[in-house]
C-alpha cells in the first residue's frame, strides 16, 4: 500500500461485493452457527475492507449498505419493522463503521503527506547545484545526489551503504596527504565542519578536482546524531577565476600608470602603486576621499564635465590636463577614464588611468625647438652660401667688362679667391658636422706641441682678426706642453674660438689667447687651460647653457653681420670632447665680453722615441716633369687642371669618360692618372681595376678625385687599386705637392 | 645716374660698385646702415641698392629713414638680400622698397631697373640736376 494512492473504485466494489457475500454467508452457511443476537458484527469486516482499499467514502458506503442489508435480512421482520432493542444495535454499528472509515482516511492522509515530503526532498537534492552525500551514524552512505555522483564518479546504487572514505577520497592539494574525513570529525565533535582550503577530490577514475565543502550533523528530535550530510562543490572554475583575478590585480599593481577606481560621487575606492608614485599619496591616505583632491583648484568645471560624460556611458580618452601631487607640485597627465557598469548596464563608477606626460611634453617641446632651429639653419645656410656668391658673380661680370685693365683684374681675382675660400670653409664645416653626427670623424692623434698648434690657429684666424681691427694678445707658457691630439683639429678648435671672438666683437676690440697649466699643490699639472677672451658683445645669461648647441646663435636678429652657420662652437665642443677635454663659457652679459676655456689633458711622460723628423723634408724640390692623364667629365675642371699642370711643366692629356680613359692610359702610358670617380660609361673604380689588370698599368700612379672624403670612400678606392684619394676641389698647391710625391724628380 | 651701394660684405659692395662704374654711373659705397643715411643726404642718389642684413641698422630701417628724407618719385630703393625675399617683407616694411633683388643679383635685371629709373626721373628733378651742374 505504501506509496500508492487510495483506490476508490476497489473500495466501492469491495463494499458492494462483501456486503452481498456476508448476507449470503450469514443467511445460508452460518445461519445456524451464529447466534441471532449479533446479526451485524460480521459486517464490520466489510466496512474495514472497503475502508482499507477505498478510504473514507468507500467505508461510509460499506457502512450504509451493511446497515440496510443487515437490518433487512436479519433484524427486521415483516418488511421494515424493527424491534426496540434493535435500534440501538443498528446505531452502534453505524457509529463503529464511521469510525473505522475515518481512521482509514486519516491513515491515508498521513501516508500521502510523508510521500510528498520525501519526493520534495528527493527533487531538491537532485536538482541542487552542489553535491550532497548523506551518511548514517556509522559513516556509511545513505544518499548521493546526481551532482555528487558526477563528481565522485560513483553511481547512487554503487555508493549506497559503502563507507564514506571509499566514495569521498580527499587529499591536500600541496602535500598530497589524505585529509581527515570530515564526517568523522562531525561525528566526533557534533558540529558543522568546513574543509581546509586547497582540497582535491579524487574521483573513482582517478581524476582530481579542487573542491570546497562542509559537513553538518543530522540530528533527531532528541539531539542524537543520526548521520552526517556532506555538501561540496567543484572549485575548478572558481579557482581559475580567482587566478585570473589575482593576475589582473598584479598587472594593475605593477603598472607604471596610475590606475584609480572611483564611484559615481567621485570617491576613490582603489589606488594602485603607480598612483602612489605619481600622486605621492598612499592608498590608505586617499581611499574614501574625493578625486577632486587631485585636481588643481583652478579647473572647477573639469570634474562635472567628466562625470557627465561617464554617466552617459562614454569613455574619456587621452585627456590631457593638469593634476596636483601631494606636495602641491603640478604636473601634466594624460587621462583615460572609462565607465564601470553593473550587470544591468548601469554606470556605477569609473576607472581612470593617468600617465605622467611632463617628460613627454618636455621632449616634444625640445623636438619642436630642434626642428625650428633646423629650419632656421637651412635658411641661414642658403643665405650664407649665397653671400660669397654675390661678389664672385660680380667679379666675373667685371672680368668680362674690364679684362684689359690689369689692376682691376688683379683686384677682382683677390676678391674671388677670398670669397671662394669662405665658401670652402663653410662647406668644410658642414662636412665636419655631418661626419661627427654620423660618428665618422677619425682623429689622427699624436703627441703635439701646443705652442705650434696655437701658432697655426692664430695664423689661420689672423686675417679675420686684422680685418676687424682687433688687437690680439697671445700668452704662452715658458715650458713646452704636449698634448695627445690631432694637430689640425686642435688648431681648428682654437681658430674657431678666435674667429668667433673676432666676429662677435665690435671693431677695434681686444682678444686674448692665454695658455695656462693648473698646478695642484706642487704636483705637475695634468690639465692645460686655453682661454680665449674678448671684449665683444657677450652672451645673455639665458643663452649661456645653449651656446654650444647646433645651429644656435646669439640672436641679435638683423644686426649681426657675420652670420655664419651657428655650428662653429658646436664643432669646438665636439672636437674638444673627442680629445678628452672640456670646454666652458663665461660671460657677464650683453656687451661684457665673453670667455671660452678649453681644458685638455697634458701628456706628461716623455715619448719613447723622438718623432722621426724628415730633416730634408723642408727642402722643397719641384716635381720632375711627368706625363699626367686627367680623367674628368667636367670640361671646365679638366681644362683648368690642365692649365695648371702645363704651367708646372708637365705633359698632359685629357679623357672625358671611363672608356676613353682606359684607352688613353694604354696608348699614352702616363706616369700619373688623375681619375674622377663619378664618370660616364665606366665608373672611376672600374677604370682603375681595368688599368691595374694590364701589364703596363701595374706601376701607374692612380689618384682618385672625388667630392666624398669619407673614410669609407677612401677604403673603397684603395681596394680598387688607387694609390691616393684626394678631395675636390684640388688647390694648385696641393696638386703640386701630390705630383712631387708621386713622381719625384729623376736624379 | 648716382647710385648708392650699401652692403656690409665689402667684397660684394666693391664689386657691385665696380660694375656700376663700368656701366657709367656715379657710385658711392658704404659698408653699414648709418653711413648710408649720412652719405645719402649729401650724395642725393637716384638709386639706392640696400643690403638687408647689415649690422646695427639694417637695410629696412635705412630704407624707412631714406623715405622720410626723400619722396618716392625722386629715389628708387632696391633691396638686395641673400635671404628669401619673403623673409624681410614684414608688414611694416611693405611697400618701402620699389624693387628687390636676390643675392647674387641678376645683373641683367639690375640693368633693366636702372634704365627704367633713368627714363622716369621726374623732369623737374632732372632740371634741378642740370641747373646745378
Amino acid at each position: 500500500m505504501r506509496g500508492q494512492g487510495r483506490q476508490h473504485g476497489l473500495g466501492y466494489l469491495t463494499a458492494v461485493v462483501a456486503t452481498a457475500a456476508v448476507v449470503l454467508i450469514r443467511r445460508f452457511l452460518l445461519a445456524d452457527i451464529l447466534e441471532p443476537d449479533a446479526p451485524l458484527y460480521l459486517f464490520l469486516f466489510v466496512v474495514t475492507a472497503a475502508a482499507w482499499f477505498g478510504g473514507l467514502k468507500a467505508g461510509l458506503l460499506a457502512t450504509a449498505l451493511s446497515t440496510l442489508a443487515g437490518t433487512y435480512y436479519f433484524i427486521a421482520r415483516d418488511g421494515w419493522r424493527i424491534a426496540d432493542g434493535d435500534g440501538l444495535r443498528i446505531g452502534i454499528f453505524v457509529v463503529s463503521g464511521a469510525a473505522i472509515s475515518c481512521f482509514a482516511e486519516a491513515m491515508y492522509r498521513s501516508w500521502d503527506r510523508a510521500d510528498r515530503q520525501r519526493e520534495a526532498l528527493r527533487i531538491t537534492l537532485s536538482s541542487i547545484g552542489d553535491a550532497v552525500i548523506a551518511t548514517d551514524a556509522d559513516g556509511r552512505v545513505t544518499s548521493l545526489n546526481p551532482v555528487a555522483a558526477a563528481l565522485t564518479g560513483w553511481t547512487r546504487d554503487e555508493a549506497m551503504g559503502r563507507p564514506l572514505e571509499d566514495v569521498f577520497r580527499i587529499v591536500n592539494e600541496e602535500s598530497r596527504l589524505p585529509v581527515e574525513n570530515p564526517v568523522k570529525k562531525v561525528l566526533a565533535e557534533g558540529r558543522i565542519v568546513g574543509l581546509a582550503n586547497h582540497t582535491l577530490l579524487i574521483a573513482k577514475d582517478g581524476k582530481e578536482l579542487p573542491i570546497d565543502d562542509s559537513a553538518a550533523p543530522i540530528e533527531d528530535a532528541e539531539g542524537a546524531i543520526r548521520g552526517v550530510v556532506l555538501i561540496f562543490r567543484d572549485m575548478t572554475e572558481r579557482r581559475r577565476a580567482e587566478r585570473t583575478r589575482l593576475r589582473l590585480a598584479a598587472i594593475v599593481e605593477s603598472s607604471d600608470d596610475a590606475i584609480i577606481g572611483k564611484d559615481m560621487d567621485g570617491i576613490i575606492h582603489s589606488w594602485n602603486r603607480g598612483a602612489e608614485r605619481l600622486y605621492g599619496y598612499t592608498a590608505k591616505e586617499v581611499i574614501g576621499k574625493p578625486v577632486s583632491l587631485l585636481m588643481p583648484p583652478d579647473h572647477p568645471d573639469e570634474f562635472p564635465s567628466i562625470m557627465e560624460r561617464l554617466k552617459r556611458g562614454e569613455r574619456v580618452d587621452h585627456y590631457e590636463t593638469t593634476r596636483v601631487r601631494k606636495d602641491g607640485q603640478r604636473f601634466d597627465v594624460s587621462l583615460s577614464i572609462s565607465p564601470i557598469k553593473d550587470d544591468g548596464g548601469r554606470v556605477i563608477g569609473a576607472s581612470a588611468i593617468a600617465r605622467d606626460i611632463t617628460e613627454r611634453k618636455r621632449l616634444y617641446q625640445q623636438l619642436l625647438e630642434a626642428d625650428r632651429r633646423k629650419d632656421e639653419f637651412l635658411a641661414t645656410l642658403a643665405h650664407e652660401l649665397r653671400n660669397p656668391l654675390a661678389p664672385i658673380r660680380n667679379a666675373l661680370q667685371i672680368l668680362r667688362l674690364a679684362s684689359d685693365n690689369k689692376a682691376t683684374v688683379e683686384q677682382v681675382r683677390t676678391i674671388m679667391e677670398r670669397q671662394l675660400q669662405q665658401m670652402v670653409r663653410l662647406i668644410d664645416d658642414l662636412m665636419d658636422v655631418s661626419r661627427i653626427t654620423r660618428r665618422k670623424l677619425q682623429l689622427r692623434k699624436e703627441r703635439v706641441d701646443l705652442a705650434t698648434v696655437v701658432r697655426n690657429a692664430v695664423e689661420t684666424s689672423r686675417p679675420l682678426i686684422e680685418t676687424a681691427g682687433h688687437e690680439l694678445t697671445v700668452t704662452l707658457l715658458m715650458e713646452s706642453i704636449h698634448v695627445e691630439a690631432d694637430e689640425a683639429r686642435l688648431a681648428q678648435i682654437l681658430s674657431n674660438l678666435l674667429n668667433n671672438a673676432a666676429k662677435y666683437t665690435e671693431r677695434g676690440g681686444h682678444i686674448w689667447l692665454t695658455v695656462e697649466a693648473e698646478s695642484e699643490g706642487g704636483q705637475p699639472s695634468r690639465e692645460v687651460l686655453i682661454r680665449v677672451k674678448d671684449t665683444g658683445i657677450g652672451i645673455p645669461a639665458d643663452q649661456l647653457p645653449h651656446i654650444f648647441e647646433m645651429f644656435r646663435q646669439v640672436d641679435y636678429s638683423l644686426e649681426r653681420s657675420q652670420g655664419g652657420l651657428g655650428i662653429g662652437l658646436t664643432l669646438v665642443k665636439w672636437l674638444t670632447e673627442m680629445h678628452g677635454g672640456t670646454v666652458e663659457v663665461h660671460s657677464d652679459g650683453p656687451n661684457k665680453g665673453s670667455e671660452f676655456i678649453v681644458r685638455l689633458p697634458i701628456v706628461t711622460e716623455q715619448p719613447t722615441q723622438q718623432p722621426s723628423s724628415s730633416g730634408d723634408g723642408e727642402c722643397k724640390v719641384a716635381a720632375g716633369p711627368c706625363k699626367v692623364l686627367i680623367v674628368e667629365d667636367s670640361e671646365d675642371t679638366a681644362t683648368s687642371m690642365r692649365t695648371i699642370l702645363l704651367m708646372m711643366g708637365h705633359d698632359v692629356r685629357i679623357a672625358h669618360d671611363g672608356i676613353q680613359a682606359v684607352e688613353a692610359a694604354g696608348s699614352y702610358l702616363p706616369d700619373v692618372v688623375l681619375l674622377d670617380l663619378s664618370l660616364p660609361k665606366l665608373s672611376g673604380y672600374e677604370v682603375a681595376r681595368q688599368i691595374r689588370q694590364q701589364m703596363w698599368g701595374k706601376n701607374m700612379k692612380l689618384v682618385a678625385l672625388t667630392g666624398w672624403g669619407q673614410e669609407e670612400d677612401k677604403r673603397r678606392s684603395q681596394q680598387a687599386g688607387f694609390d691616393q684619394h684626394v678631395t675636390k676641389p684640388l688647390e694648385p698647391a696641393a696638386l703640386e705637392e701630390l705630383l712631387r710625391k708621386l713622381c719625384p724628380p729623376s736624379a | 645716374m648716382r647710385v648708392l651701394v650699401a652692403d656690409d660684405n665689402r667684397d660684394a659692395a666693391d664689386t657691385l660698385a665696380t660694375i656700376l662704374r663700368l656701366w657709367g654711373h656715379e657710385v658711392r659705397v658704404v659698408y653699414e646702415g648709418t653711413s648710408a643715411l649720412i652719405v645719402a643726404r649729401c650724395f642725393r642718389p637716384h638709386v639706392v641698392l640696400l643690403d638687408i642684413q647689415m649690422p646695427k641698422v639694417n637695410g629696412c630701417e635705412v630704407a624707412l629713414n631714406l623715405r622720410r628724407q626723400v619722396g618716392r618719385e625722386q629715389m628708387l630703393l632696391v633691396a638686395v638680400s641673400a635671404s628669401d625675399p619673403l623673409d624681410y617683407r614684414l608688414a611694416r616694411y611693405d611697400g618701402v622698397f620699389d624693387a628687390s633683388l636676390g643675392k647674387p643679383c641678376d645683373l641683367d635685371r639690375l640693368e633693366e631697373l636702372l634704365e627704367g629709373c633713368q627714363s622716369h626721373i621726374p623732369c623737374r628733378r632732372r632740371q634741378q640736376l642740370v641747373n646745378r651742374e
